[in-house]
């Protein structure tokens, strides 16, 4: 039985073709009077600039409104390719017939407007443009039908998800349905059943025309109109088609769920059918008549303006198949949860994964956020926050940690953690959303981390003064302040980093950036070299890198090495970047208005704000940006910086890569992002280290050549390239 | 000189009138003159479109001059005087 038998009889709600006489009756109109030769006129008298307009109606008012005819503002415009001629009427559905090559393209259109929706567009511009959508019952097709009243399940169930997740911004993600259906009257089973039926119908169709039977005659069949020849390949595309269509349906509604493994089974699938379809791509016919794009016209004047933003075909299945590999990714570290389970793994994991491109898109972030912490403040829904919180703090005490944090008194330190677990739900629900979001939350998320320094450094003092008063002598290290420290700075990086990501930063600015991850990085190192030798030097090495059995977790010692490579990278960039400043390569804007200490103070007024670490001042940066010695040899200079640089990542890169060698495939989802990040380093440090000595070199030239940093291999470092 | 000061005066006269204008698409938009520059670039508020027998609300739109073909201004009832004319 399909779906619109199941269903006859129910009035399915349309926003659309409403005959214009059925309109509610408006009162006459009143003469009007032209006054165009006026207006012309008129206006000719008028200055430049000069505006004629109702009393408070500002420059501001007039900006808010929608421009007509710009084809970004104005929806209803008509654009060449939108024409309604020989467009299809939703009415004029059931006496439609569908040949399996239509349903083919139906069934690929629609994943290209889904996926166009996933990334922002609104559901009346994207999936309701497809007529089919509007009253899936009249389509007489049983297979058709069940595709598209799936699709609807699926962009209800993605919705719900996506929400759940409390991630998405309004460039991510639109909420608002404008009141058009989703079959919510339709139970999710029932959705299912459609298309098993009509899967167990080709499959059947198959298995005659595999083993050479006639088939018994069948309505849906015989409308699908395969010519004999291509009927195997056609049947072959159906049911890729439906399959897949079911298993990204349960992948989602698992992964939900929380049910990891039941969503990855589902998700594997789902790659292998898209696989499938890609491949017959080719096989559908043009079904342009059934997509006009402004079938749901009357509903844009409640949305924003935005274009209709169509991604091709290819270009759609290319993203579903990336977010099925994000989603396998969430399913893989998930399963691996009970091995690895540890507050710095988890963020560092979270924060590599949101900077992968392609961008994870906002169906994959919300899953993330809802499979990492769950509403209970528990990790994987399993691990409680405070219990991680806590096992962080030990480890950063190193093998003592655990004999240092007892000292604390215990009802203050509750107190703390409850205000670190507040401040890292923030943080995860910040990773969640999209680059330019955590560029800008970084900074509310700073000044939170300011204040619970301010209470680890009180608690810090506390016990130590009562340390000193039992056992005579000060704790090695102070414990909560230092924690929180370093963290505070790995967001202060973060910063920056995403600046360069986000392409924030001008060529001449770029110096006072590099300045700036140098001091940070310089800080950072400072502080890890101090703990490493508060540490008992035997205990001092890889103990923790074998912790989780992954060997996924940073040792101090790999830290600092880490940490340590970074800064002699931003070292070397600072060098060749005081050496293009001086060479006029980098050139400040050269106008009035151009003040470069209020650039400055504006480019960190974030950091500015804090206390620790001290905030840098514009005077400091004239005196760093000062080039007081040959520029070749401070290019030889940089050139050392980034070979040391090169071979710290190196052997990081060696120690992971032979840690990775004895632990499953499924598991290397952990620091696969990291491992790639490494190699992308290398590959910088090993470009710059040669284009500085070539750069050096050019040095004693008559006219040194042009030079410039470029941002290509990796997303963050710098590169120097010779030549215009 | 005086040419000048009538058209202006009747032109800020007109604001706040209902406005009808066509544009080079074949559109009209129906809402309440709000603003206009030297460029005809008009303002309307509140204004609906009507594109053949559809009608929608736009709200606060703004018509650039060189797409507007007919500018209409709702006429002045039976019984009061026009100034200006």
């Amino acid at each position: 039985m399909s779906l619109k038998t199941i269903r006859e009889g129910e009035q399915f709600p349309s926003h659309v073709d409403e005959p214009w006489d059925e309109a509610p009756q408006e009162p006459p109109e009143p003469p009007w009077e032209d006054v165009t030769v006026f207006l012309r006129d008129a206006t000719d008298e008028l200055e430049i600039g000069q505006l004629v307009s109702v009393e408070n109606f500002t420059l501001w008012e007039g900006m808010c409104a929608i421009e007509m005819m710009d084809p970004k503002m104005d929806a209803g415009m008509d654009l060449p390719s939108a024409s309604r001629e020989g467009k299809l009427r939703v009415a004029e559905l059931e006496g439609r017939k569908f040949s399996a090559a239509d349903i083919i393209g139906v069934f690929d259109h629609l994943i290209s407007l889904k996926m166009s929706w996933i990334a922002g567009n609104l559901l009346c511009q994207t999936l309701f443009t497809c007529i089919c959508l509007h009253d899936p019952y009249l389509l007489q097709s049983t297979t058709l039908q069940a595709m598209v009243i799936a699709l609807l399940k699926t962009t209800d169930l993605v919705r719900t998800v996506i929400t759940a997740a409390q991630v998405y911004e309004d460039e991510d993600f639109v909420y608002d349905t404008m009141g058009l259906s989703l079959c919510e009257e339709i139970y999710e089973t029932e959705a299912i059943a459609g298309l098993v039926e009509a899967e167990d119908l080709l499959v059947e169709r198959r298995r005659c025309l595999d083993n050479g039977v006639t088939p018994v005659f069948d309505p849906e069949l015989s409308s699908l109109a395969c010519p004999p020849k291509r009927e195997t390949e056609l049947i072959a595309a159906l049911l890729a088609r439906l399959r897949f269509a079911r298993a990204f349906y349960n992948a989602i509604s698992m992964l939900g769920a929380h049910d990891v493994s039941s969503a990855e089974e589902w998700l594997t699938r789902a790659v292998a059918q898209i696989e499938k379809i890609r491949d017959t791509v080719g096989a559908a016919s043009d079904v342009g008549e059934l997509f006009d794009p402004y079938v749901t016209r009357k509903l844009f004047a409640q949305m924003p303006p935005k274009p209709i933003i169509e991604i091709p075909t290819g270009e759609a299945m290319g993203d579903v198949k990336t977010t099925l590999l994000h989603l396998l990714d969430i399913c893989h570290i998930c399963r691996t949860q009970r091995m690895v389970h540890d507050l710095e793994s988890v963020v560092r994991f979270q924060s590599y994964f949101s900077g992968r491109t392609p961008r994870p898109n906002v169906l994959v972030r919300s899953l993330l956020r809802t499979n990492i912490l769950n509403q209970r403040g528990e990790l994987f829904g399993q691990h409680p926050l405070r219990t991680a919180i806590n096992e962080s703090i030990w480890k950063w005490g190193g093998p003592s940690g655990i004999r240092m944090f007892r000292q604390y008194d215990p009802s203050l330190v509750a107190e703390f953690v409850d205000q670190a677990q507040i401040f890292w739900i923030t943080i995860f629900k910040m990773f969640g959303r999209n680059r330019a979001r955590q560029h800008r939350g970084l900074g509310k998320v700073l000044l939170d981390c300011e204040k619970l320094q301010f209470q680890a450094q009180f608690l810090d003092d506390r016990t130590h003064a009562s340390a000193r008063g039992a056992l005579g002598k000060d704790l090695t290290v102070p414990l909560l302040s230092t924690w929180v420290y370093f963290h505070k700075l790995n967001l202060m990086i973060l910063h920056l980093t995403l600046g360069y990501e986000l392409d924030l930063y001008s060529q001449h600015e770029l110096l006072m950036v590099t300045w700036q991850m140098e001091y940070l990085l310089g800080v950072q190192m400072d502080l890890l070299e101090r703990l490493s030798k508060a540490w008992t030097p035997s205990l001092n090495s890889g103990n923790a890198r074998a912790a989780d059995g992954l060997g996924v977790s940073l040792s101090m010692e790999d830290l600092l090495s880490e940490v340590t490579a970074k800064r002699n990278i931003f070292c070397g960039l600072l060098d060749v970047a005081r050496v293009l400043r001086a060479q006029n390569l980098m050139p400040s804007p050269n106008h009035a208005a151009y003040n470069e200490t209020v650039h400055f103070n504006h480019r960190f007024r974030v950091f500015r704000s804090l206390t620790k670490p001290v905030p840098l001042e514009h005077t400091g940066y004239l005196d760093a940006a000062t080039l007081n010695s040959d520029p070749a040899e401070v290019l030889r200079t940089a050139s050392e910086h980034f070979r040391r640089a090169r071979q710290a990542v190196t052997s990081l890169l060696e120690m992971k890569s032979e840690a990775r060698k004895h632990v499953p495939d499924f598991t290397r989802a952990w620091d696969s992002d990291f491992i790639e990040d490494l190699k992308a380093t290398i590959v910088v440090c090993t470009g710059n280290e040669a284009a500085s000595i070539a750069l050096a070199d050019a040095q004693y030239y008559p006219t040194p050549p042009c030079a410039s940093l470029v941002r290509s291999e990796h997303r963050y470092i710098q590169q120097l390239r010779i030549g215009a | 000189m005086e040419s000048t000061t009538w058209r202006a005066e009747k032109l800020t006269s007109l604001l706040n009138a209902r406005m009808r204008i066509t544009i080079s698409d074949g559109r009209v938009f129906v809402g309440y003159f709000m603003c206009i520059d030297r460029g005809r670039n008009t303002i309307l508020a509140a204004a609906d479109e009507f594109k053949n027998e559809e009608r929608r609300f736009v709200g606060l739109i703004m018509i650039p001059g060189n797409h507007l073909v007919k500018a209409e201004i709702e006429a002045v009832a039976d019984g009061e005087e026009d100034p200006y004319m």
